[in-house]
């Protein structure tokens, strides 16, 4: 019987997997988005760090990029921690322009991180979200190399298709949060 | 393959349809927020303009206390709310001013209006639990604000200045004034107004 610490080991390579393939996705999908809606993707850099029409462009550029860089890396075992965090870099410098936008009070900023065209202004959802997965990409990025997922008599096959799916369920969950949370507010009382 | 992986594989893709359903009703919902007119306090003709100082005014409450109706208040805003005893309507949005009078108690005070016999309105108090408002029964607030139908509720910002006005049948119309202070619109044929012009400037 395998002791306790290594079980515990092999589980989080386990899941590590399709978190790190969840996150490889997010990032892929935020990149088409930009490259789709790139008016509301601009409106959204100048909005969150101040920078004007070229500046603006080069920032949401490299922010592409840099974002398929870490999805590429992510989905490839040998440079998952390097994706790892280089995403969670990322994630915390939106997290930190996020936090300077709030505390300048320059009124309703789209930050562009919803995926639909409904949008609520900049608040804590998104910056508690952003931070969640910040955290999520630099767990993955400090995990011990060569960890091996103990997965039983189950074939090599059927484990990578369970765990593509869970990375498209987290996918699945994630857009479902983010058009729930995209929709109008209630006033505070009226559910009482 | 196992019972087990086929079961995981069942449930993930049930998971992956159930987030796609819950997509989709959010979707819907947002579109049917767009497309749905909002719920607005109709404003009537009125002697005050919106955006005009409202001159304090103080008055004698029920209870024996005096009220300053307008003005400037110490940064509070105001909701005058009008209302009767024998007024149904008035009796139904009672539940959402309570909710109201708790939920947005850090920036507005509520003062209930009427006019008529006194024993009338303690009695309408007493009997309704409104003993927490102030409650001022004068004619002449109902003529300031050219009230001509109740429910009527008259919205005073922080500065003394009329917010919004407008006959509040329920919830959303009541709401619908705290929202027209908040995005600079005196009423509900206003921002429909400012609405057709902006979906008309996007080419909506």
């Amino acid at each position: 019987m395998m002791p306790d610490s290594a079980h515990l080991w092999s589980v989080v390579a386990l899941v590590e997997t399709p978190a790190a393939w969840f996150l490889a996705l997010l990032l892929g999908v935020a990149a088409a988005h930009k490259l789709l809606w790139r008016r509301r993707a601009l409106t959204a850099v100048s909005g969150l760090t101040g920078l004007s029409s070229w500046p603006a462009g080069l920032a949401l550029g490299a922010a592409l990029g840099v974002e398929m860089l870490a999805a590429i890396a992510l989905l490839l075992p040998d440079y998952r921690t390097q994706g790892a965090l280089l995403a969670a870099l990322l994630w915390s410098l939106y997290l930190a322009s996020m936090v300077r936008t709030l505390l300048s009070r320059r009124g309703a900023v789209d930050c562009g991180c919803s995926f639909g065209k409904a949008h609520r202004p900049l608040g804590r959802f998104q910056m508690l979200r952003t931070a969640a997965l910040a955290a999520l990409a630099f767990a993955i990025g400090m995990q011990p190399a060569g960890l091996i997922a103990e997965a039983g008599n189950v074939s090599l096959p059927a484990l990578l298709l369970t765990q593509a799916l869970c990375a498209c369920a987290l996918l699945a969950l994630y857009a479902a949060l983010d058009a729930v949370m995209s929709l109008d507010a209630l006033r505070p009382g009226v559910l009482r | 393959m196992s019972f087990l992986i086929a079961s995981q594989i069942l449930l993930w893709i049930g998971l992956i349809v159930l987030g796609v359903v819950c997509i989709a009703l959010a979707r819907q919902i947002g579109v049917l927020h767009q497309r749905i007119a909002p719920a607005g306090a109709l404003s009537l003709q009125q002697p005050l303009k919106l955006g005009e100082f409202v001159p304090p005014l103080s008055l004698a409450a029920l209870d024996g206390s005096v009220i300053q109706v307008g003005g400037e208040r110490g940064g509070r805003s105001q909701l005058i709310l009008f209302l009767s005893p024998d007024c149904s309507i008035c009796e139904a949005l009672l539940p959402s001013v309570r909710s109201a009078f708790t939920a947005e108690r850090s920036w507005l005070d509520i003062v209930l209006a009427s006019d008529g016999e006194t024993q009338a309105h303690a009695t309408f108090v007493r009997d309704k639990g409104l003993t927490k408002f102030p409650y001022v029964i004068s004619e002449q607030l109902g003529r300031r604000y050219g009230v001509a139908k109740l429910p009527y509720a008259v919205l005073i910002d922080q500065a003394g200045k009329l917010a919004a006005t407008g006959l509040v049948n329920t919830r959303e119309h009541l709401e619908s004034l705290f929202i027209a202070k908040e995005r600079g619109v005196g009423s509900i044929q206003q921002f429909l107004k400012l609405r057709d012009r902006e979906q008309a400037s996007l080419g909506e």
